[in-house]
């Protein structure tokens, strides 16, 4: 055996000559005698594996395993408080919050499951679910619900009826306007031409007096004098 | 019979009892013990631990934690196995031994990869009493020497070497432990020994 080989004989079998195969053992024990540079390395390779297997730890531990049981308990007690906090609420607490009335109790599981995140939402009946109401109440709303049309019906009509009659009345208002307006344009119309008729009248009968001479020039005449001097003088 | 007589004759006889049943718990193998332990018996796990303990801190020693991270890790592990007593399962690859090897050697490889950690290992060895100083100091340097040429090696060379030189296990434990076979762990077991022995060289 050459020194390679017996060092890589080391390395696969290990530092410790008792754990090689037989034959093995052998070559490996003459070639130490013969070389004593193999027999050099053999000796600090063992040292080495003496240092390796020898036991870093002193006797008497056994406080450490009180420790550790008493840690054991420790986490224990801590998963105990984790679960007690965790536990169902008592019987006393566990009365329901919602106070609305029983009728929902027929409502199905699936209905009454969660549609959202909001705990609203979980405690509300699905939109599929059979109506709390009682027969008699759907059919009073039926009829409240007819009546109630008749109703808009009627306020509907009164109202059109309403504009109707505010249009007439302006349209009426307008016409009386319009003929007081005219009548009296023709009472105005006639008392004018009833003083034109009378101013006339009076030149014709009071005029001749006060007709002026041909040479003079004919003096305008005055329908306020004619007036006023006629009624003077009568 | 006195109030006083019988409370002591009965003190006594408690205590012989849980004597006898912790001798009988020691004879148990580990199947037994471990049987009990997922049924929830501390005393058949009190037994695991002191069967266990010492192996789990040496294993943790052997992979750089000073004696203290050391012990901190084996409470750690006992404690967690106790916690998670019921996912153990007995099958054919692995027994509870090597399975809580594996256990303290996945914690002590999340350790050493936290970025706080200091290896502690060429601080922490124990002197042999018995020896002389000048033998105690020549120790101390080889020891030293060698923790310097194992952090050389890779990290599957590392855990291989520990494991190997653990004397509480064996070879089919060890491979078992690492997950590899025993072809394998021989295999890695051949380079790492060269390895370690170019670096023992140099240093």
């Amino acid at each position: 055996m050459k020194i390679e080989r017996f060092e890589e004989l080391l390395d696969q079998y290990g530092w410790d000559l008792a754990s090689w195969p037989e034959p093995l053992r052998r070559e490996a024990n003459v070639l130490i005698s013969q070389d004593a540079h193999a027999a050099e390395l053999l000796k600090s390779l063992r040292s080495i594996d003496d240092l390796l297997g020898s036991d870093p730890l002193p006797m008497g531990k056994h406080k450490a395993i009180d420790d550790i049981f008493a840690a054991i308990e420790a986490e224990e007690r801590k998963l105990d408080e984790a679960n007690a906090a965790h536990a169902p609420v008592p019987d006393i607490f566990d009365q329901p919050l919602d106070d609305r009335p029983r009728s929902r109790a027929h409502m199905t599981a699936k209905a009454a499951t969660a549609h959202g995140k909001s705990p609203v939402r979980k405690t509300y009946p699905a939109p599929k679910t059979k109506s709390p109401l009682g027969p008699s109440m759907v059919n009073d709303a039926k009829q409240y619900g007819n009546e109630r049309s008749k109703i808009d019906l009627s306020i509907f009509q009164r109202r059109i009826f309403s504009g109707a009659g505010m249009v007439v009345c302006v349209l009426a208002g307008f016409v009386f306007g319009i003929v007081l307006t005219a009548g009296q344009g023709q009472q105005e119309n006639a008392v004018a031409d009833e003083l034109a008729l009378t101013g006339l009248l009076e030149q014709q009968f009071y005029g001749s007096d006060s007709v002026p001479s041909s040479s003079a020039p004919a003096e305008p005449v005055n329908r306020d004098r004619i007036a006023r001097d006629g009624v003077s003088e009568q | 019979m006195s109030l006083g007589l019988r409370q002591t004759v009965s003190t006594r006889s408690d205590i012989s009892d849980a004597v006898s049943t912790k001798d009988v718990l020691n004879d148990l193998d580990d199947n037994s013990l471990v049987a009990r332990m997922v049924d929830g018996d501390k005393r058949a796990y009190r037994v695991i631990v002191e069967r266990y303990y010492r192996g789990i801190v040496s294993i943790a020693r052997r992979m750089g934690l000073t004696g203290g991270d050391a012990e901190d890790i084996a409470q750690d592990v006992f404690v967690r196995v106790w916690l998670h007593r019921d996912k153990w399962q007995a099958n054919g690859t692995a027994t509870f031994k090597t399975w809580l090897y594996r256990v303290a050697v996945n914690r002590v490889i999340d350790i050493k990869r936290k970025p706080q950690f200091v290896d502690g290992s060429d601080l922490d060895e124990v002197p042999d009493e018995a020896m002389s100083a000048v033998d105690r100091l020549a120790k101390h340097q080889d020891f030293v020497r060698l923790r310097a040429a194992i952090k050389k090696l890779s990290d599957q060379q590392q855990i291989a070497i520990n494991l190997f030189y653990d004397r509480e296990l064996s070879n089919q434990e060890a491979a078992s432990i690492m997950g590899v076979s025993v072809n394998a762990m021989e295999s890695l077991l051949k380079r790492a020994r060269k390895r370690l022995r170019e670096e023992l060289k140099t240093i």
